[in-house]
C-alpha cells in the first residue's frame, strides 16, 4: 500500500500538472467561479457561515477582502506556474482561493465538483523546485498525483453515494435527469424531454459508471486511459446538454495522464514542423551526422 | 540545434532518448540512483494528512452537509424527481422606478444582485418569515446597475412545470413566496 501510494513518477510529469493548475486557477478566478467576487457586494444579512468560517472565524465578504483575495490568487498562481518559489506561492494559492471560494459558497450555494481540487492545491507545495523536462523519479510527485488521482475518483464514488443518500436508491429510477433539462437543457437536448426513457437509461448507466469508477486503480494501463477518456466525453455531452461542466474537477483527472510525453511528443512535433521550413539545408546536415554514426561501431564516437 | 536534427531523421528517436535520460545510456542502471526518495518520517505525515483528508470526506459524504466544505458531499444532482411530481425553479419579478405598476421578470445573476439563482433558493424560507431581506437585493442592484432603472418592488416565485411519465405536460404553476415593497 505504501509502495503503491508513493511510486515514483518523473518530476516532470507533476512540473507540467503543477504549471496546468495554477494556469486553471487564474483562469478560474477570473472567468469561471466569480459570484465570490459579486458577493462583495451582497448585503451581509445573505451570509451563512460554513463550519470552516466558524472554526477560523472568517468573516462577511466585503469589496476589499474579495479584491485582495481574488488578485492574491491570480498573482500567486501566475507566480507559482513559473515553478518557481513552489512552496512559498502554492501556499498563498492555496490560501487565497480556498478562502476566496469560502466567500463563493457562504451565501447559501455550495458547488459541488472542488473537493479535489482543494485535494491538489493544499499537497502540490510538498514538492520542491523542478521543471518541465526533468526526467528524475520522485516518491514526494508521486505521492501528490496518487492523491490528485484519489481525489478525483471518490468526486464520483462519493457521489453517487450522496445520491443513495440524498435520493434514495429509488434515484435511478426518479427523473432528475428529466429536472435537469427542464431547468438548463440547451436547445438541442430539449429533445430528449419526449423520450424520458432514454433519461431514465441515462441516469442507470451514470450510477453504475459512477459506483464501479474506483476499478480505474486495478485495470492496465491501457484501460486506466480509455476510462479517463471516457470520462471526458461523459464531461463534454454534459456540457453540450446542461451547460454545467466541473472544470477543476477535469483538471484532476489529468493526474492520470502521462503528461511529460505528451509534451514531449508536442515539443517534437513543433520542432519538426519549424524545421520543415529549411528542409533542404537540413538534409543535408542530417545525411552528414548519420555517415560518422554508421562507422562508430567500434564505439569510438565519444 | 541538434535535437532539430534528430527529429527530422527520426521523430521517435528523440523521444526515447529523452525518456532514459543521457546518464541512463552511459551508465546503465544508474536510473535507479536518480530515484528521489522520501523518509520514512515525510512519508509518515503525508500517509497521515491523506488519511485525515480521507476520513473527512468520508464524514462530510455520510453524515455531513454542504456547510462542510470543503468536504461536503457531493451531491449534485443527487435529489429524486418524482416522474409524476413537479420541477420548481425560482424567480423573480420586480417592479421599477420607470414603470412603477408592472411586474416584469428580472434574473437573478451575481452581476445584478450579488447573489444567483440557487443562492436565493436556498433561502426560500428565511426569505419567506424575512422579505425585508429582499429589499438588500434592491441596494445591490443599485450599486452593481447604477445606470438602471431601480427597483421599488421584487416577489420571489416558484414556477412548478409540471411532470407525467418523467417528461413535462407543458402545464405549470406559480406560487408567491414573498413581496417586497420600498418603504
Amino acid at each position: 500500500m505504501t509502495r503503491w501510494l508513493f511510486t515514483p513518477v518523473p518530476l516532470g510529469r507533476l512540473a507540467i500538472f503543477r504549471t496546468l493548475v495554477y494556469l486553471y486557477v487564474v483562469i478560474d478566478v477570473l472567468w469561471l467561479q466569480t459570484s465570490g467576487w459579486y458577493h462583495g457586494y451582497a448585503d451581509p444579512i445573505w451570509y451563512e457561515p460554513l463550519r470552516m468560517g466558524h472554526l477560523l472565524h472568517l468573516p462577511a465578504a466585503t469589496v476589499v477582502l474579495v479584491e485582495v483575495l481574488k488578485w492574491g490568487s491570480v498573482a500567486a498562481a501566475l507566480v507559482a506556474a513559473t515553478g518557481r518559489l513552489p512552496r512559498l506561492a502554492g501556499t498563498a494559492v492555496a490560501v487565497c482561493w480556498i478562502w476566496y471560494m469560502y466567500v463563493a459558497y457562504a451565501y447559501g450555494k455550495v458547488d459541488h465538483d472542488r473537493g479535489d481540487f482543494v485535494v491538489a492545491l493544499l499537497l502540490l507545495p510538498t514538492v520542491g523546485s523542478t521543471y518541465w523536462r526533468d526526467r528524475r523519479l520522485s516518491e514526494a510527485a508521486g505521492f501528490v498525483l496518487r492523491a490528485a488521482q484519489l481525489a478525483a475518483i471518490a468526486t464520483y464514488f462519493l457521489s453517487a453515494w450522496a445520491k443513495v443518500r440524498f435520493g434514495g436508491w429509488e434515484w435511478v429510477n426518479s427523473a432528475t435527469m428529466a429536472r435537469a433539462v427542464v431547468r438548463r437543457g440547451t436547445p438541442w437536448v430539449k429533445w430528449l424531454l419526449d423520450v424520458p426513457e432514454l433519461l431514465h437509461l441515462t441516469q442507470w448507466g451514470l450510477f453504475v459508471a459512477e459506483m464501479s469508477s474506483p476499478l480505474i486503480f486495478v485495470v492496465p494501463e491501457k484501460w486506466r486511459r480509455r476510462m479517463v477518456m471516457g470520462w471526458f466525453a461523459f464531461h463534454a455531452v454534459t456540457y453540450a446538454s446542461i451547460t454545467i461542466a466541473f472544470w477543476p474537477h477535469l483538471v484532476m483527472m489529468l493526474a492520470f495522464l502521462p503528461l511529460e510525453t505528451y509534451a514531449d511528443r508536442l515539443r517534437s512535433w513543433w520542432l519538426t514542423r519549424r524545421s520543415g521550413r529549411v528542409d533542404v539545408a537540413a538534409d543535408d546536415v542530417a545525411l552528414g551526422q548519420r555517415v560518422p554514426e554508421a562507422a562508430a561501431g567500434d564505439g569510438g564516437l565519444r | 540545434m541538434d535535437l532539430s536534427f534528430g527529429a527530422l531523421s527520426d521523430p521517435t528517436a528523440i523521444l526515447r532518448e529523452d525518456v532514459g535520460g543521457e546518464q541512463a545510456m552511459e551508465n546503465p542502471g544508474s536510473s535507479v540512483s536518480q530515484t528521489q526518495r522520501l523518509r520514512p518520517v515525510a512519508k509518515a505525515w503525508r500517509a497521515t494528512a491523506l488519511v485525515a483528508m480521507t476520513a473527512l470526506f468520508l464524514g462530510g459524504t455520510t453524515v455531513g452537509d454542504d456547510d462542510w466544505w470543503p468536504f461536503s458531499p457531493w451531491r449534485m444532482f443527487s435529489t429524486s424527481t418524482s416522474p409524476n411530481g413537479a420541477v420548481r425553479s425560482t424567480f423573480i419579478e420586480v417592479r421599477t422606478t420607470d414603470a412603477p405598476d408592472t411586474w416584469v421578470q428580472a434574473p437573478i445573476n451575481p452581476d445584478s444582485v450579488g447573489l444567483n439563482r440557487a443562492e436565493v433558493e436556498g433561502n426560500l424560507d428565511r426569505i419567506a418569515r424575512d422579505p425585508g431581506m429582499l429589499g438588500t437585493l434592491a441596494a445591490s442592484h443599485a450599486k452593481l446597475r447604477p445606470d438602471a432603472a431601480g427597483w421599488i418592488g421584487i416577489r420571489v416565485l416558484i414556477r412548478n412545470y409540471l411532470l407525467k411519465g418523467g417528461g413535462p405536460t407543458g402545464e405549470y404553476r406559480d406560487d408567491l413566496v414573498a413581496e417586497w415593497t420600498a418603504p
